[in-house]
């Protein structure tokens, strides 16, 4: 008796694992992309396997950051007395971001400071924004005008020489007032033009070496794609603020891209992209100025997301 | 005073895993759910009959077929239903093809590789017969071209006739598919 109960318990488990529902299936099996486009085009229940299988990717892609902002000594002691001038009026901060390699399209990722209730736009780091920081003067750039003026068309000229001399006598008889040499096209008219020369690199060096050395910095830090695989790296600059609430709010998208339904078919189908967006809230312990709580809630190691939400 | 770019210290990271999936995946939900390709195969070629008169001889196969694939994914088992007439020449015989074949591929990027068998109904000027034809196909990956090696046998009355034939087939639907700039899911 006891033989035909677990026959029949047996049976009833594999019935069930037979209906689990595609996209949890996938997801079992790590197949994240393919997963995220079945919940959504192949699901009687799409919200809850969608959040199943955002469950499962995060477990496995263990999303983590790590924040560094500059404090007033690294600053001063880089770039000398314009560092404590941009530690006047900025934050600059390193963000790095990881996961482990999962099978989905893309992967995006938006860090935001939030204080006085409202996101911190970043600063722009431009050569512009970066001088008004360290007040230093940047080196013009050069502009060349060229006034409209005619072009004689040598090759023409050479093609057609005869041609050319006649039209150019033609001209000359009427004071040049009548474009003859237009006509028959040997020459053309040019119009106004304004050519810019930006600075060199050693010219912008010179002028405003801390400028060009936060901007070397920030370009050095920099790696990796729009999107996020594996790591990436960004330099930010915020502008400095006083809130006891600060918090960091992170947010990250995994997409799957190409999803159609299952159906036979023989025509393309329009393709859709399926999202799933998780959200992580850092709240920035209390200090003396931003950089330092920055750093105090993030210390010298990368700090998984999904356990900081607790 | 010297200035240089600020450094930042590298934390400590949490060491890497690979988490791709587990096994091959079947892009069931993505770009390749299973495939419907339908073909229009002229196949001029030589056949050779090891029975009879004329030894060597033309051939030329039209064959329409609709290849339906079992699965998703890159590179798909499918059956091929079949209809078709063939051509042999000099001592002309004309002969009408039905059949299902059993491939896989069917996606026009890779190559389709089948088993196509058929039953004959044969005219020619020496009566009628009935009998099989077993092909070996081989479509090439992304263009039209495809060739067949087949074996047919036909009895008409007591005589039977072996004939071997090899063909160079074109797929004239892919062709006119692709000079029309149709968005296929096969190709």
């Amino acid at each position: 008796m006891n033989r035909w109960w677990s026959s029949l318990g047996l049976v009833a488990a594999a019935a069930l694992v037979g209906c689990a529902s595609p996209a949890r299936r996938l997801a079992k099996s790590r197949d994240f992309g393919e997963a995220l486009c079945a919940s959504q085009f192949h699901s009687r229940q799409p919200q809850a396997d969608l959040d199943y299988v955002r469950a499962r990717i995060d477990a496995e892609a263990r999303p983590r950051l790590h924040l560094h902002a500059l404090t007033r000594e690294e600053l001063t002691q880089a770039l000398g007395p314009a560092g404590d001038r941009v530690a006047d009026e900025a934050v600059v901060v390193r963000a790095i971001a990881g996961l482990d390699d999962v099978d989905v399209s893309d992967v995006q990722l938006r860090v935001v400071l939030v204080g006085q209730s409202k996101a911190i736009a970043p600063i722009e780091l431009t050569r512009q924004t970066v001088s008004n920081l360290t007040r230093e003067q940047l080196p013009q750039a050069e502009q060349i005008h060229t006034r409209s003026h005619r072009q004689i068309d040598m090759e023409r000229f050479a093609r057609r020489p005869l041609l050319g001399l006649t039209a150019a006598a033609l001209e000359a008889s009427t004071l040049f007032i009548v474009p003859v040499t237009v006509f028959t096209r040997h020459s053309r008219r040019v119009g106004a033009s304004t050519v810019t020369i930006e600075p060199t690199q050693a010219e912008i060096a010179a002028a405003a070496p801390a400028t060009a050395a936060l901007l070397e910095s920030a370009e050095q830090y920099t790696s990796g794609g729009r999107g996020m695989r594996d790591e990436t790296s960004r330099v930010w600059l915020w502008p400095r603020f006083d809130d006891p609430d600060a918090k960091v709010v992170v947010e990250w998208t995994y997409v799957a891209r190409g999803c159609v339904d299952a159906r036979p078919r023989m025509r393309k189908s329009t393709t859709h992209a399926v999202e799933v967006t998780r959200e992580a809230t850092l709240r920035l312990p209390p200090g003396p100025d931003l950089p330092s709580r920055i750093n105090a809630r993030f210390g010298d190691q990368m700090q998984p997301l999904i356990a900081s939400q607790r | 005073m010297v200035i240089r770019p600020p450094e930042f210290p590298e934390p400590t990271r949490i060491p890497a895993r690979d988490r791709s999936a587990s096994r091959a995946a079947p892009e069931r939900y993505t770009a390749r759910p299973p495939l419907i390709r339908p073909a229009l195969r002229v196949a001029p070629g030589f056949s050779g009959r090891a029975t009879g008169r004329p030894y060597a001889a033309f051939r030329l196969d039209v064959l329409a077929s609709v290849m339906f694939g079992l699965q998703p994914g890159r590179r798909q088992f499918g059956l091929a239903p079949e209809l078709g007439y063939s051509l042999r020449a000099p001592a002309t015989e004309h002969d009408l093809l039905a059949g299902v074949g059993l491939v896989h591929g069917i996606n026009a990027e890779e190559y389709t590789l089948g088993w196509l068998p058929r039953f004959v109904a044969q005219s020619g000027p020496d009566g009628r017969g009935m009998g099989v034809r077993n092909g070996l196909w081989f479509d090439f990956a992304e263009n039209g071209f495809s060739v067949e090696v087949s074996h047919q046998w036909v009895g008409r009355g007591a005589t039977n006739i072996h004939d071997f034939q090899v063909s160079l087939g074109l797929d004239v639907l892919m062709l006119a598919v692709v000079l029309s700039n149709a968005r296929m899911a096969w190709i």
